[in-house]
């Protein structure tokens, strides 16, 4: 006979009392583990959910790029790089240019180390009438992009256009009632329609297209050039004086033209992809925050209070435990136990009390959370561990005072008590 | 002298009122002596039990046990003293309600160990007649059978001295006749008894018999003495 199989019988023959005892306890317990699980959970949902927004601005980023790629070639080339002595009055009322540069310029600008430009493509531009069909027409011969050498090759802003081929802006094809695969003769030479532009709503409606060689032949104007066409970078920063340095020291003789509405369309879309994007994600976590401030509060609420509660019940069970042993404590004092013995035969069962409590109140605190905050509500090792350790000494508190007053309960009422 | 209890005085103080309950009282109880208190109701008996037992400090006076002057030790030597050397048996058996009889016996080794205790315990039970009985709780069991639980209990460790307050207070005649009996061949196997009984025929097994009144102890009356007996003064 020991204390211990003393306290287990006294806990199986008032197994009521104990459950009531532990199960105050367990609430408590569960209350903490639910509480706590549940806000590691919103945690861990929080990030995942915010790194997915992330995600999201990021390929939402890159499909704006790809969008906006294919606006800028909507809206065409940005960046003129012209002959210095070309008159731009040319240009803007004519759409035609007259002064040449040579054409290995493209290439040396292509094998340099430029960083402010992209895409550079070695344009003919000339106004011509269409002597066939008497319809005056902006012709633009090209030879398709020239790679930048120290660059990854980027999908080309226009397709190179054949030598037999011609390609027809809106307002040409719709007026000649030519499509892709006609035969049409141009100032004498037979092409075929390779493609028919939508609408543009720009000078493009009223270009034809032509292989670079093809047009230069045309035009008298072999191995040479009326300017390279360029898409400024990203990361120049949209700076304008930048790229005037850079393509100034490689390519004397030259000036540069920046078309304004196109820069500025460009910038604004892309920093207004971006304000948009960084809001979204701000706005996720400001709410994601205040979700979590806010279940802070109640676990802040819920804890102390199920705990003072469940405290407080148990040190009314306890008390109880004792006035109702009473005779059997002056008993055991008149067999001899120590009052420290007395001490530990209650203690020992409050320590129980606690440990079952821990037990279920994990378990159903888990279940708790798990119910109501689903699979990101893990199994949090060091919760559990905390509250094995935190039921036991509240319940141990709660029977600190019972314990006591059973230990120095008078041993003489043995025989005064009935 | 296994057990001297000399001069005490006790008085209660209840709300204000002091109860005088013990008043110069003297006794002496020697090895292998069966001692008989008889004396009316609120005499003071039960008090003296406690104050002889160790249970309860006398305001006056010293007890002797075992050469050791018990209200002189610590309350753990004390108690010590009590696991080891004493027995009890009360008119309210007090057996532990959730324990077995077998279990209740045994508790009297909780606070002393007890070698081969749980023998000891069979043996003890199979001599008072509940050999069949050692895994029944104390609500199972007659009022007579209780007190033999709560003999056993009492001599489970080999005590020194028995104090028994009305053990025959709850019982019939024969199972009180058999409890007197028992605590005789306790006391005719070496051991002490303090018996504190309403009981004429009770008292009359015993060697001493002592009369209490008012808190005192009257002196021996020569006629109740049996031949043995060892008067005190
Ligand atoms: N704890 C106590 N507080 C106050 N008075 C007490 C206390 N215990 C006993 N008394 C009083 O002390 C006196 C002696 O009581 P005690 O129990 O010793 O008498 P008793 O001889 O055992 O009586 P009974 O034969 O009825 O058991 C009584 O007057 C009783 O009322
Ligand atoms: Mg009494």
């Amino acid at each position: 006979m020991s204390l211990w199989q003393l306290v287990l019988r006294e806990i199986w023959h008032r197994r009521l009392n104990f459950v009531a005892a532990f199960l105050s306890v367990a609430l408590a317990v569960g209350c903490l583990v639910a509480a706590m699980t549940r806000l590691r959970a919103s945690e861990r949902e929080t990030a995942s959910i915010l790194a997915k927004r992330q995600r999201e601005v990021e390929s939402a980023g890159a499909e704006l790029k790809d969008a906006m790629r294919k606006i800028t070639k909507g809206l065409g080339f940005n960046i003129l790089i012209l002959p210095e002595d070309q008159d731009l009055d040319q240009l803007y009322l004519e759409n035609s240019l007259s002064k040449t540069m040579p054409e290995p310029f493209v290439q040396r600008l292509a094998e340099s180390d430029i960083v402010t430009v992209n895409h550079l493509l070695p344009v003919v531009l000339q106004r011509v009438r269409w002597t066939e069909h008497d319809l005056p027409v902006v012709v633009m011969g090209t030879r398709g992009e020239v790679p930048i050498m120290h660059r990854d090759p980027k999908k080309p802003l226009l397709d190179l256009v054949p030598p037999e081929e011609i390609i027809l802006g809106f307002e040409v094809h719709q007026r000649l009632g030519l499509k892709p695969g006609d035969k049409a003769t141009f100032q004498g030479r037979e092409f075929t329609v390779g493609k028919c532009y939508p609408q543009r709503g720009s000078i493009d409606d009223s270009t034809v297209w032509l292989n670079l060689g093809v047009a230069q032949e045309m035009f008298g104007l072999q191995n040479l050039l009326h300017g390279i066409w360029a898409l400024e970078c990203h990361c120049a920063g949209d700076r304008i004086t930048q790229i005037r340095q850079e393509i100034e020291g490689i390519l004397p003789g030259t000036q540069v033209v920046e078309r304004f509405d196109r820069a500025l369309a460009r910038a604004e879309a892309r920093s207004r992809a971006e304000v948009t994007a960084k809001e979204s994600l701000e706005q996720e976590t400001a709410s994601r925050a205040q979700l979590h401030a806010q279940q802070e509060r109640f676990a802040a609420m819920l804890v102390p209070v199920t705990t003072v509660l469940s405290g407080a019940w148990v040190a009314l069970l306890s008390m109880a435990n004792v006035r109702r042993r009473r005779t059997e404590i002056g008993l055991l004092r008149a067999l001899g136990l120590r009052t420290g013995q007395v001490f530990r035969v209650f203690w020992t069962k409050s320590l129980l009390v606690g440990l079952a409590g821990a037990l279920v109140g994990v378990i159903a605190g888990q279940a708790i959370a798990q119910g109501t905050a689903g699979a990101t509500a893990q199994l949090e090792w060091d919760i559990v561990l905390l509250s094995v350790c935190f039921a036991p000494l509240l319940a141990v508190a709660a029977g600190w005072i019972p314990a006591t007053l059973a230990a120095r309960q008078d041993p003489a009422l043995i025989l005064h008590e009935e | 002298m296994l057990l001297r209890v000399d001069s005490v005085s006790k008085t209660y103080h209840e709300k204000g009122a002091a109860v005088p309950a013990l008043r110069d009282a003297s006794l002496e109880i020697e090895a292998g002596q069966f001692v008989a208190i008889q004396g009316p109701s609120g005499s003071g008996k039960s008090t003296l039990l406690l104050v002889a037992s160790g249970l309860l400090a006398p305001d006056a006076g010293s007890v002797l046990l075992a050469d050791k002057d018990l209200y002189r030790l610590s309350p753990n030597e004390r108690a010590r003293l009590r696991a080891e050397q004493v027995g009890f048996v009360f008119q309210q058996f007090h057996l532990i309600p959730y324990l077995s009889v077998l279990e209740n016996v045994l508790a009297a080794s909780l606070a002393v160990s007890v070698e081969d205790a749980g023998n000891r315990a069979r043996e003890l039970l199979e001599k008072l007649g509940l050999q069949d009985r050692l895994s029944h709780v104390p609500a199972k069991l007659s009022a007579g059978e209780r007190q033999r639980v709560a003999l056993a209990r009492a001599m489970l460790h080999n005590p020194r001295v028995i104090f028994a307050d009305e053990p025959t207070g709850n019982l019939d005649a024969e199972n009180a006749g058999q409890v007197i009996g028992y605590l005789r061949d306790f006391a005719l196997k070496g051991g002490a008894v303090l018996l504190v009984t309403h009981d004429k025929s009770a008292a009359s097994q015993a060697d001493s018999i002592r009369h209490m009144d008012q808190g005192q102890l009257q002196p021996t009356n020569p006629e109740e003495v049996p031949v043995n007996t060892v008067a005190n003064g």
